[in-house]
This record gives structure tokens, C-alpha cells and sequence, in this order.
């Protein structure tokens, strides 16, 4: 008894200690499982689902993929959501059926999938390819159905996107030079018979994109005919095996990283969003580098180490602590009601008042953002400052350089890594910042991105596109949330992975960092 | 010799006045920029404080616009501290004082990664997923919460009955980790045990018991959906600065208080928490004023109904979250307008008030550590 007793006693550290450990796993499992969310969530959008072709006890029929299935609310027994697109026949996307009305479910291989332009998904069977009446040799085959009419909508697809490649080809090489040729001299005939001969040769290809139509069936047995051009892209998930399924998985993948988005925001992919975000942050940067360390090296290596200087330090340290929305907010009063109403009132007097400047863009967006990380820099760059010994100031001094030489040459490349720090850190806080956006620039669909190939290039003063915009607004403002989900849970994957990837890199820089400067002052 | 002498004089003033002129630049950059930044607080004063003046904005038009909003800002600040204190502090505690190093040279570039999550996904994740499954199972959500501080009571109390060897192989350094899965069990059966519980004690329906029995209704986005997510965004920089204000209180305190037979929590417990006490509070200030200030998470999670209600279940509006719904919309100059400008001028002096007692109290308790010998 004794000994026992002996035990527990060595062995106890109160019930404060195991909560305390307790709240270190829970706070690991809230990250872990979010993260695991996303990252589910958002892959697990591109893998082909099989499509399930339901039999109901009635006997109706219906193709579509498992979302979820929930206990029914009122009696025993459970339901499933299917997602069955086919919004043009049906008006719906979504359908909920009881478990128990399911008579049997199978998964026939022949069952296809297209994302279309207009009216999103549709799901059923392929019955032919129809040619056009002007182009001879193709045939309708309504007899054979099946694998010829997939072969054939293959091929078809493949030339269809080979004619979109020549007409874009010829609208950027040919045309556009000619309309701005024709605008500087609107008597140039040359030019306009060439332009005439280029709009009737883009008339031909649309023409031929136009041709070929498809005669789909949905599950159901209804008939009806789909212009192959509104077909983006066309699967048989069921037909796939588990390789082909992967290439389908990083097909999907590349088309949502590089494509625009289709149907208010609910479909498509997220480029105009990604390049909107990556060039707002360079432009950021670009203004708050310069600046941030000026700052630093004012505060820590000229300004007179007093009661001021220190107070004026925690002022700018606060300020990282102040809320992104007023940031916003003074870029919205100051920025673009104040700077740039002016600016237009001086320059772009012709346009008002429609504002080209007066308005939220590009420049304020990054202007803000640079504000709004500034402390971030300072205070990163101020750290590296700190942590360079004196002995290394004072050893450049005594050899007789100036404070400048000193500073320029010595504590400058020491400084570096730290400046990169700062800057890493505030890329990946304005990256993620949204807030402040939603009041200086950021817009929903922006359908010209910020860089084209018209004087000056870069357009300044244009609306642009931003991955946590791009989240906050398809899940907060779309018409079928529900739909745009599995897209959103992308795009907030993206937007998780590129601001964990800078911090990392941050984190190891400073590491590197604090290991060399301890180094130096062992020495 | 003299020669080279007299002919780099010239060099050496030129050298001189350039050094000067460039102390002189960076002096004048350093200031504006100090002095740009600063100005966020002189443009919100001028622009804002003249409402309260004007004839044309009634003082109680002022109250009437701004009481709900102020409600519901605090109250989104309290759940979320509510929930991020416990266990930020636990968690700071547990990492200065008990976690081997190793696991914490880790945990705290983890934490910090969590910190830097964007607000908009945390809102998405709290509005769109955790709102509507909560409301599902919200029996389930209850009962989480009960089963996880239970569980690591629990883990305490079985671990002093483990078998020696075993229980060398799980040390309380490394509780952090090994009680992840524990706790995801307990979790897994608290949500498979919550649909019996719910119809033993509240007649099969959490919610209408809670409508019939207490009066209280339920939104699907209400103020502990907020709480969670924000306590979620407020716990990392919280955990950061009291980590940092434990570890500091010099060793030999704690050393003592055990040599005189304490053990390590009431070591922890009665002598280094009252001394790092300052560090603390200024960690809690630093969560109130992110809390305070957070917009995507309250936008996206809160419902942004402006509700005057103590109810944790009904939604509410928050400053915040207002000015970036309405103030693309106002016209500049209007009194909607200066209205929003007078919530951002609100928001902006109380996190940098608070921001800046918690950065008082801060120095003055490093100063502190470094008397009493601290590695400081």
C-alpha cells in the first residue's frame, strides 16, 4: 500500500498539467483538421467520380454522382444527395433521394460526362456525332452507338480546339494589327481589304467550329441535340481505369489553375484570380522594400537612441497590430477619393464622371497593402539590425570608413537576409489580406487582367482579381453556393498553400539568420 | 607619403559630405515614412470626429448606428477569447514548462504557420462547413466540447496506473503529441455516444428542448460558430507572446520553489505565472485587439444581422464587417459615410490603445527579468 502510494505520488503533476497538455493536442487537431479539409476538400474536386445510374423503386431513372448522405429528418432511414447536372432538362442540378426507394445502382461504362459553356454539366449517354451538312465524309451514324460515336466526339474535339487555336491566332497576329493600323489612318485600303479577307477567314473557322452538333440521351430517355462547340471537355469516368483516372485528376487540376472562370464564378478555373494576386503583391513589394528598410536603418542606425525614438518604435510596432479594414479605409479616403480624385480632375478631366483614377484599381490596392505591411518590414529588418554585433560597426569605423560606407558595406549585406524575412512576411500577410481590398480595387469579375499588350502594358488604375476575394465572394454571394463549393475549397487550398510555402521560407531564413549572427559574435 | 596625403583630401571631404547628405536622406525617408504610416490615425480623427459636431447627424442618429455595431464587435471578442485563452494559455504553459525541446523548437514555428492562415478561409470553413454541421449535430458539438477537456483529465489520471516502462515511453514532454489520437478517439465517441445522450436527456432534440426550456433560439451562424473560428485566429499570437513571457521568468525562481518541494505545476502555478502575470495580460490584450479588429472571419460566419441580444446562439453585426459591407456603397462626405469612418476611427483607437498598454507592460517586465537574472 505504501508503495503504491509512493508511486502515484512521483508519478502525479495535478489535473492542471494534462489540461495544459491537452490544449497543446487540441490546438495541433484544430489545425491539423482543417487543413486536412482543404486539402481534401479541394483535391478530391478534379478526381472523375463514377456515375452512378440509379434505378428507383418506380422505376424512373437517373445518372449521377454521391455527394453526402444524412439520416432523414423526420422518419427512420437516410437519404442521398446526388448531383445529377443536366440543368437545361431538369432546372436542377442537385436531387435527394431516400436510400430505401433505390432499387438498384449500377455503374455502366458508357455513361458520359461533358462540361459545357452554357448550362454547366450534363450526364447521360453519348447516341452520335452529327457532321454538319457541309462537311462531306462524315456520316451520321445513329445506328452505332457507343464506342465509334466516343472515338468520333474525341477526334472532333480535338480539331475543334486546333480551328479555336488558328481563329484566336489569327485575331491576335492579323486583326488586331490591322484595326490599329486602320485607326492611325482610316484611308489605308490595303489595310482594309486585308482585315476584310481575316474577318471573312475567322467567319469560315467559326463556321466550321459550328458545324458539328452532338444528339446526347439522358438516362431517362430523352433526346436532344448539343452544338460541339459549347463542349469544353468530355469524360467517361466509369470507363477510366485508375492511371487514366490520375491523368484525368492533373487534367482538371491544370485546367482549374490556368483557366477563367465560367458561370458566375461557380465553374472554371481561377487564373485571372492567381495573376491578379501575384502581380498585386509584386507591385507591393516593389513600394513597401524600399521604404520598410529605410525606415529600419532610420530608427536603429541614425535616429538619436532616446525617450522619442523608442516611443515612435512601439508606435510602429502597434501599427501592425491596427485592423487590415481601417488600412482600407484610409486608402479609401486618402488614396482613392483623395489622390486620385485629383489626378483626374488634373489629367483625366475628358472622362469624368466616369473615374479612371477616382475609383478603386491596381495602384491603390498595392499602395494600401504596402501601408499595411510596412510595420511587418520594419520590424523584421529592425530584428536583423539588432542582432549584428558592434563589434562589426566599430571595426569598420576604426579602419576609417564613414557611417555610410559602413552602412552600405557592412551592415547592409548582413542586413539582407533579414530584409528578406520582412519581406517574406509581408508578401505572405498581403497575399492573404482581403478586408482592405474589398474597399480599394479588388473585383468580382475583372474580364481584363491588369497586363495586355496595349500602351502602357501595365493598366494601373484597372480592377483586378484576387484568390481570397475570389473565395469570400463565390461562397458568400453566388446564386448555387452549393454548386461553387467544391471550387471554393480549391481556391482557398491555393490561397493556404502559397501563404504556408512564403512563411516556411520565412521561418527558414530567420533560422539561417540567427545561426550565422550567433556565430559571428562567438568569434 | 605627403603627396598621396594632401592629394586624397579632396576625396576624403567628398567622402564626408556624401556620407552627410545621406544621413540627411535617410533621415528625411525614415521620418516620412514614420510619419506616413502614422498618419492612418490623424486622417480618421479629421474626417471623423467633426460628425459628432454637425448639426445635419443627430447625436442620437450616432448612438443608434453605432450601439449594435459596438454590441456586436464585443461580443464576437468575448466568445472568441472565450475560447482562445484557455487554451492558448495552456498551451503556453505546457510549452515553457513541461514540453522537451526538441517538440518545441517545432510546435512554435507550427503555431505560427496557423497564424498566418488568411481570415477569409477560416470564415469560409467556419460560415459554410462548421455552421451548417453544427446546426446538424449540434448534440454531437456539445458533446465535443464536454469530451475534450474530459479526455486529457482523463489521460492524466490513467497514465499514473500505466506500467512503469510504458509510461517512460510516453513522458509528459511529448503529451502534446501522443494525445493527439487519444483525444481524436474520445471525439469519435463522444459523436457516436451524443445521438443516445441527446434522447436519454433532452427528448431527442437538442434545439427545441434548448427553444422550449431556456427561450433560446438558434441561427445557424451565431456567436459561438464566430467565437470558435476567431478563437482559432486569436490563439496563435496569444500563445506566441505568453509563451515567450513563461520562458522568460528566469530559471532559478522556478528551481527554487521546487528544491523547497513543490512540484513543477505548483512551481508553475504560484511562482512563474504571478511573476511573468504582466506578460500574460499583455498576450490576452494583444488577442482582445486582433479579436476586435478580425473582418473576413465575422463577415463570413456572424450572419451580420444587427441584433442587441446576450444570446451565444443568435448572430450579431460587427463594426468591422459593416465597413466592408457598406462603405464601397457611401458616398463620400455623406453622413453614412463619416458614420463608418467614426466605427474605423473607433476600431483604430482601441487596438493601438490597448496594443500599446500591452507594449508598456511588455518592457516593463523584461526590464524586470533582466534584475532578477533572467537569460534577458
Amino acid at each position: 500500500m505504501s508503495r503504491l502510494w509512493a508511486r502515484r505520488r512521483a508519478a502525479g503533476e495535478g489535473a492542471g498539467a494534462w489540461l495544459a497538455a491537452g490544449s497543446v493536442a487540441l490546438s495541433l487537431l484544430l489545425l491539423g483538421s482543417l487543413l486536412t479539409l482543404l486539402a481534401v476538400r479541394g483535391l478530391g474536386h478534379f478526381w472523375p467520380a463514377s456515375v452512378a445510374l440509379v434505378e428507383l423503386d418506380d422505376g424512373r431513372q437517373l445518372a449521377g454522382w454521391t455527394v453526402r448522405e444524412l439520416p432523414l429528418p423526420e422518419s427512420e432511414g437516410r437519404e442521398r444527395l446526388y448531383f445529377t447536372g443536366n440543368r437545361d432538362r431538369d432546372g436542377d442540378v442537385w436531387e435527394w433521394l431516400p436510400v430505401a426507394r433505390i432499387a438498384a445502382q449500377t455503374y455502366p461504362p458508357e455513361l458520359v460526362v461533358l462540361e459545357r459553356r452554357r448550362w454547366g454539366t450534363f450526364i447521360g449517354r453519348l447516341v452520335a456525332v452529327e457532321p454538319g451538312p457541309e462537311t462531306p465524309g462524315w456520316e451520321s451514324e445513329t445506328a452505332a452507338p457507343g464506342d465509334t460515336a466516343w472515338a468520333r466526339l474525341a477526334a472532333r474535339l480535338a480539331a475543334l480546339e486546333r480551328l479555336r487555336e488558328a481563329r484566336e491566332t489569327l485575331e491576335r497576329e492579323t486583326i488586331r494589327p490591322l484595326v490599329r493600323r486602320l485607326e492611325a489612318d482610316p484611308e489605308d485600303t490595303a489595310a482594309r481589304r486585308a482585315l476584310a479577307a481575316a474577318s471573312e477567314r475567322v467567319a469560315h473557322l467559326r463556321a466550321a467550329m459550328d458545324e458539328t452538333t452532338l444528339v446526347l440521351e439522358s438516362v431517362d430517355g430523352r433526346r436532344f441535340r448539343q452544338p460541339l462547340v459549347e463542349v469544353l471537355a468530355a469524360t467517361r469516368p466509369n470507363a477510366l481505369s485508375p492511371l487514366g483516372k490520375l491523368v484525368a485528376w492533373g487534367r482538371g487540376l491544370w485546367r482549374f489553375l490556368s483557366e477563367g472562370p465560367r458561370a458566375a464564378n461557380s465553374a472554371g478555373g481561377v487564373w485571372p484570380a492567381i495573376f491578379g494576386t501575384v502581380l498585386m503583391v509584386l507591385l507591393m513589394s516593389l513600394l513597401v522594400t524600399p521604404f520598410g528598410v529605410l525606415a529600419a536603418f532610420y530608427l536603429n542606425e541614425v535616429a538619436h537612441q532616446g525617450r522619442l525614438t523608442r516611443l515612435v518604435r512601439i508606435a510602429v510596432r502597434n501599427l501592425a497590430g491596427v485592423p487590415s479594414i481601417v488600412y482600407g479605409v484610409f486608402g479609401l479616403g486618402v488614396f482613392v477619393y483623395g489622390i486620385g480624385g485629383t489626378l483626374d480632375d488634373w489629367f483625366f478631366e475628358d472622362r469624368l464622371p466616369s473615374p479612371t483614377f477616382g475609383t478603386g484599381g491596381l495602384l491603390w490596392a498595392s499602395l494600401t497593402l504596402a501601408l499595411l505591411t510596412l510595420p511587418v518590414v520594419i520590424v523584421a529588418t529592425e530584428e536583423g539590425l539588432a542582432r549584428i554585433p558592434a563589434h562589426q560597426r566599430e571595426g569598420a569605423l576604426a579602419l576609417g570608413a564613414t557611417r555610410l560606407e559602413m552602412l552600405s558595406r557592412v551592415v547592409l549585406p548582413m542586413a539582407v537576409p533579414a530584409m528578406l524575412t520582412g519581406v517574406i512576411l509581408a508578401v505572405a500577410r498581403a497575399a492573404g489580406e482581403v478586408a482592405p481590398l474589398m474597399l480599394v480595387g479588388v473585383a468580382k469579375l475583372a474580364p481584363q487582367i491588369p497586363v495586355d499588350g496595349d500602351f502602357p502594358f501595365l493598366h494601373l488604375d484597372r480592377k483586378f482579381m484576387h484568390l481570397g476575394y475570389h473565395v469570400y465572394d463565390s461562397a458568400f454571394h453566388g446564386d448555387d453556393v452549393q454548386a461553387a463549393m467544391p471550387l471554393v475549397f480549391a481556391t482557398a487550398l491555393l490561397l493556404v498553400l502559397v501563404i504556408l510555402v512564403l512563411n516556411l521560407t520565412a521561418i527558414f531564413l530567420r533560422h539561417h539568420v540567427r545561426t550565422r549572427h550567433a556565430a559571428l559574435s562567438r568569434q | 607619403m605627403i603627396e598621396r596625403f594632401s592629394a586624397s583630401l579632396p576625396r576624403t571631404r567628398r567622402r564626408h559630405r556624401r556620407d552627410r547628405l545621406a544621413s540627411a536622406l535617410i533621415t528625411a525617408g525614415g521620418l516620412g515614412v514614420i510619419l506616413a504610416v502614422l498618419a492612418i490615425g490623424v486622417f480618421l480623427a479629421v474626417e471623423a470626429i467633426p460628425v459628432l459636431f454637425d448639426d445635419g447627424v443627430s447625436l442620437a442618429r450616432v448612438e443608434a448606428t453605432l450601439t449594435p455595431l459596438a454590441w456586436g464587435t464585443l461580443k464576437a471578442a468575448f466568445w472568441a477569447l472565450l475560447f482562445a485563452l484557455p487554451l492558448a494559455l495552456g498551451a503556453a504553459m505546457h510549452s515553457a514548462l513541461f514540453m522537451s525541446p526538441r517538440l518545441r523548437a517545432r510546435l512554435k514555428p507550427t503555431l505560427e504557420l496557423m497564424e498566418a492562415l488568411p481570415g477569409v478561409v477560416i470564415g469560409f470553413v467556419a460560415g459554410l462547413v462548421l455552421a451548417p454541421w453544427v446546426e446538424r449535430h449540434l448534440a454531437g458539438a456539445a458533446a465535443l466540447l464536454l469530451a475534450l477537456p474530459a479526455g486529457a483529465l482523463l489521460a492524466g489520471g490513467l497514465w499514473r496506473w500505466l506500467p512503469a516502462g510504458l509510461r517512460r515511453r510516453l513522458p509528459l514532454a511529448w503529451a502534446g503529441l501522443w494525445l493527439l489520437p487519444w483525444l481524436v478517439a474520445l471525439g469519435w465517441g463522444a459523436m457516436a455516444l451524443a445521438p443516445w445522450l441527446e434522447g436519454l436527456l433532452f427528448g431527442g432534440d437538442l434545439r427545441a428542448w434548448l427553444a422550449a426550456e431556456l427561450g433560446l433560439h438558434y441561427a445557424a451562424r451565431n456567436a459561438l460558430i464566430v467565437g470558435l473560428a476567431m478563437g482559432f485566429a486569436v490563439l496563435p499570437s496569444v500563445y506566441a507572446l505568453a509563451e515567450e513571457a513563461l520562458a522568460g521568468v528566469p530559471a532559478s525562481l522556478a528551481e527554487g520553489a521546487q528544491a523547497l518541494g513543490a512540484t513543477r505545476w505548483q512551481a508553475l502555478w504560484r511562482v512563474v505565472l504571478p511573476a511573468a502575470a504582466p506578460g500574460v495580460f499583455a498576450a490576452v490584450m494583444i488577442g482582445a485587439g486582433r479579436a476586435v479588429g478580425e473582418t473576413m472571419i465575422v463577415l463570413l460566419a456572424s450572419g451580420n444581422s444587427a441584433l442587441m441580444s446576450l444570446s451565444p446562439l443568435e448572430g450579431m453585426r460587427a463594426m468591422a464587417a459593416s465597413i466592408a459591407i457598406e462603405l464601397p456603397e457611401a458616398t463620400p462626405g455623406s453622413p453614412d459615410y463619416r458614420l463608418l469612418l467614426l466605427a474605423a476611427l473607433a476600431l483604430f483607437a482601441f487596438t493601438f490603445l490597448v496594443n500599446t498598454l500591452a507594449e508598456l507592460v511588455r518592457t516593463r517586465l523584461y526590464r524586470r527579468y533582466r534584475r532578477l537574472g533572467g537569460p534577458r
